[in-house]
């Protein structure tokens, strides 16, 4: 079935890249881990639509497939492995600002102007990437990045994986209209194994060192 | 056959080693499970080098000389650590640093995890190939906090957490080699390997030196290059030994197979310089970064750890060197370091179980206390800093010579300066360990049959390998070799 042509789709991908680029944006302002998980499954939910869209104007049925594997992955199991997690361990302190969060935003905008200065010359070469798609996951990327780098909670950390490898998402839907399906299913279940086993060594962490602050790991030197 | 055999026996023998509720049950289903993985690796190598290739389910698997090499090392390392945990684990347990029912948990990750590596080298797609290399961070992670100790746990978070975000960016040089297999060869070529190395003309040269240098920092974190090897003394040293053994001796040389794909991709499409050098530059850093925390070491495992980016770099620069001479001494380095690696770790398992520590200083006169270890150790560190006529010296030799044969003196001299300090260095640690008082008595250690094995095969091959390597083995590699077509040269 093939509801929209590829104007329509450009601009539909236009849209649901630009809503990403404000959740990321706005994951940098977010404090509370609770509602930066919800925040990712928000994220899970605009790259399903993403997905599809392509799905809905290339008929490919494997687009389909990828669509429905991305709502399982990213909206529904990974953000509820995470939400148990922080559940079970019940921290006391919430907030964590290794970064002021204005900074943060600050340097978050400074690294999607980069991406939007270095990615646009090879994004307008080919007819199917939108102008603002393949920036976009450059900023997702980037921004996952300072969040690792600025945040020292575990939880935190594990977020930021996720927020790239959403940009990485976005990128193999907007230039590739997404991996061939096996690779895509695999990536899936590398995420869902990934952050359930990264899961399991935060509790561990949380029950012998009592808190989840990654500053605490650095016993091993030299 | 024995393609599929080798991909579903690992899988199989974990699961039942934890289902059994019996860890004698546990032991010896890990013992023929190794078993025939090892019969079933060797058969399809074989029968690659014999006939060249092999492939399975219309080539979603494909197997070459390269992919065929990777499995010798991985089955015969994969064996011999897997002997050697039975003997190790059954003392941790004694000790009590290891519950009894955690064994089948042991088990299970341990052989899942030589799954993983497997079914890297074996898939003919390089999406597949990356979800492999993340799938064996993951598996992997859960050995190397076995233990559950604070600093256990701190290398188990830190090797998660470094690799995951490393290998991103391998997964972005993944897309971009898709995208220009995309707009050059049609939706049908995908990231088959096959497909991109034949067309590999007509991709775009530009989006493929990208997709190279995010590959080569994503898959260069697993394979340990300098300076992103941070993670790696730490999960090298507080994994259970045999597992150390394998993360050191075969673990980075799955990631640095992934490197290698796309290098033969990269070199047909722009030419052998870009990527060649690069590979030069990475594993020269690597090499000479690595000497001063071996000259200054004072953890035994971490002290191997190091000792593996100081390889690890050596192949890299074998490979960027190219040529008949670097390329065969770079790839049968891989074997050679993987049974050099392998041993050692064995033998810092044994002294580790038995003095209660990995401090090199607290380690004493161990040619007295555990005479065969205390022998293996010193024989282990000549044939690992490259002394004749041990295996490592001849590609070691191989290597260098490279270097003068390529007209790149300034990198040969280089190596040499850096081998020649290494040796010294390494040589004091393991004299001030083999000899000298020992500090405190110490309850016996039972080396145990399984033990025997795991230390003498890797022995066999070091002092083998390094008078004689046997005719077929060297044609095996120089099947590996002329796929790199020459390389710079």
């Amino acid at each position: 079935m093939v509801l929209f042509d590829v104007e329509t789709a450009r601009g539909l991908l236009n849209s649901i890249s630009l809503l990403l680029l404000v959740t990321a944006l706005g994951s940098v302002l977010i404090l509370r881990l609770e509602s930066s998980i919800r925040l990712l499954a928000v994220q899970g939910l605009l790259l399903a639509a993403a997905a599809a869209v392509v799905a809905l104007t290339t008929g490919a049925s494997h687009a389909y497939v990828a669509a429905a594997i991305t709502v399982i992955v990213k909206v529904l199991i990974v953000p509820g492995i995470l939400l148990r997690v922080l559940c079970e361990i019940r921290l006391k302190k919430e907030v964590e600002a290794v970064i002021p969060s204005r900074i943060a935003l600050l340097l978050a905008i400074g690294l999607t102007l980069v991406a939007y200065y270095v990615v646009s010359p090879i994004a307008s070469r080919d007819a199917f990437l939108t102008g603002n798609a393949l920036p976009t996951a450059v900023s997702l990327l980037l921004i996952g990045l300072l969040t690792m780098l600025a945040r020292k909670k575990a939880i935190s950390q594990i977020v930021g994986i996720i927020a790239m490898e959403n940009g990485l998402y976005l990128m193999a839907v907007a230039a590739t209209r997404g991996l061939p399906l096996a690779v895509e299913l695999g990536v899936g279940v590398d995420l869902v194994v990934g952050v359930m086993v990264m899961g399991l060594v935060t509790r561990q962490i949380h029950r012998t060192f009592d808190t989840i602050n990654t500053d605490h790991l650095r016993s091993l030197r030299g | 056959m024995d393609l599929l055999v080798l991909l579903t026996v690992p899988l199989i023998t974990g699961l039942l080693c934890r289902l059994v509720p019996r860890q004698s049950w546990a032991e010896s289903l890990n013992a023929v499970g190794a078993t025939v993985t090892l019969g079933a690796g060797l058969a399809l190598a074989l029968r690659v080098f014999r006939v060249g290739q092999a492939s399975a389910f219309g080539e979603l698997l494909y197997v070459d000389a390269l992919s065929a090499l990777l499995i010798v090392v991985i089955v015969v390392v994969g064996f011999l650590a897997a002997l050697y945990s039975i003997g190790y684990m059954r003392r941790d347990v004694d000790h009590g640093k290891v519950r009894s029912d955690q064994i089948g948990w042991y088990y299970l990750c341990y052989h899942a995890f030589v799954w993983t590596m497997l079914a890297g080298v074996v898939v003919n797609n390089l999406g597949l190939l990356w979800v492999a290399i993340e799938a064996t961070t993951i598996v992997s992670a859960l050995l190397v906090g076995f233990y559950g100790s604070k600093a256990a746990l701190e290398a188990a978070w830190k090797y998660l957490i470094l690799c995951t975000v490393g290998i991103t960016f391998a997964l972005f040089g993944v897309l971009l080699t898709y995208y220009a297999s995309e707009r050059a060869l049609g939706e049908e070529a995908g990231l088959s390997w096959t497909a991109l190395a034949a067309h590999a003309g007509q991709l775009d040269p530009g989006l493929m030196k990208l997709a190279f240098v995010f590959v080569l920092i994503g898959f260069g974190t697993k394979a340990g290059f300098a300076p992103l090897h941070n993670w790696l003394p730490d999960a090298h040293s507080q994994a259970p030994s045999p597992v150390s053994a394998v993360l050191s001796g075969v673990l980075l040389k799955c990631g640095l197979y992934g490197v290698l794909r796309f290098h033969l991709i990269t070199v047909g499409a722009v030419g052998p310089e870009f990527s060649s050098n690069l590979l030069l530059g990475f594993g020269l850093l690597s090499v000479v970064v690595a000497v001063p925390f071996i000259l200054v070491q004072r953890d035994l495992k971490r002290l191997l750890a190091y000792h593996s980016v100081e390889h690890l770099g050596l192949i890299a620069v074998a490979i960027g060197l190219g040529g008949p001479i670097g390329l065969y001494a770079g790839l049968l380095h891989l074997f050679n370091h993987a049974m050099a690696k392998g041993l050692l770790f064995f033998v810092a398992g044994n002294l580790s179980q038995r003095y209660g520590t990995t401090q090199m200083a607290r380690i004493r006169s161990a040619i007295q206390v555990m005479p065969s270890t205390g022998v293996l150790l010193l024989l282990g560190t000549f044939a690992i800093t490259g002394v004749p006529p041990f295996a490592v010296f001849v590609t070691e030799f191989g290597i260098v010579g490279a270097g003068f044969a390529s007209g790149k003196v300034i990198v040969a001299v280089v190596l040499i300066v850096a081998l020649a300090i290494v040796f010294a260095g390494a040589f004091g640690h393991a004299l001030d360990m083999a000899f000298g008082r020992p500090r405190l008595r110490l309850a016996p250690v039972m080396i145990g049959p399984f033990g025997a094995i795991a230390l003498a095969v890797p022995t066999a091959f070091m002092v083998l390998f390094g008078v004689y390597v046997p005719g077929p083995v060297s044609q095996a590699v120089q099947q590996a070799v002329a796929m790199f077509g020459g390389g710079l040269q």
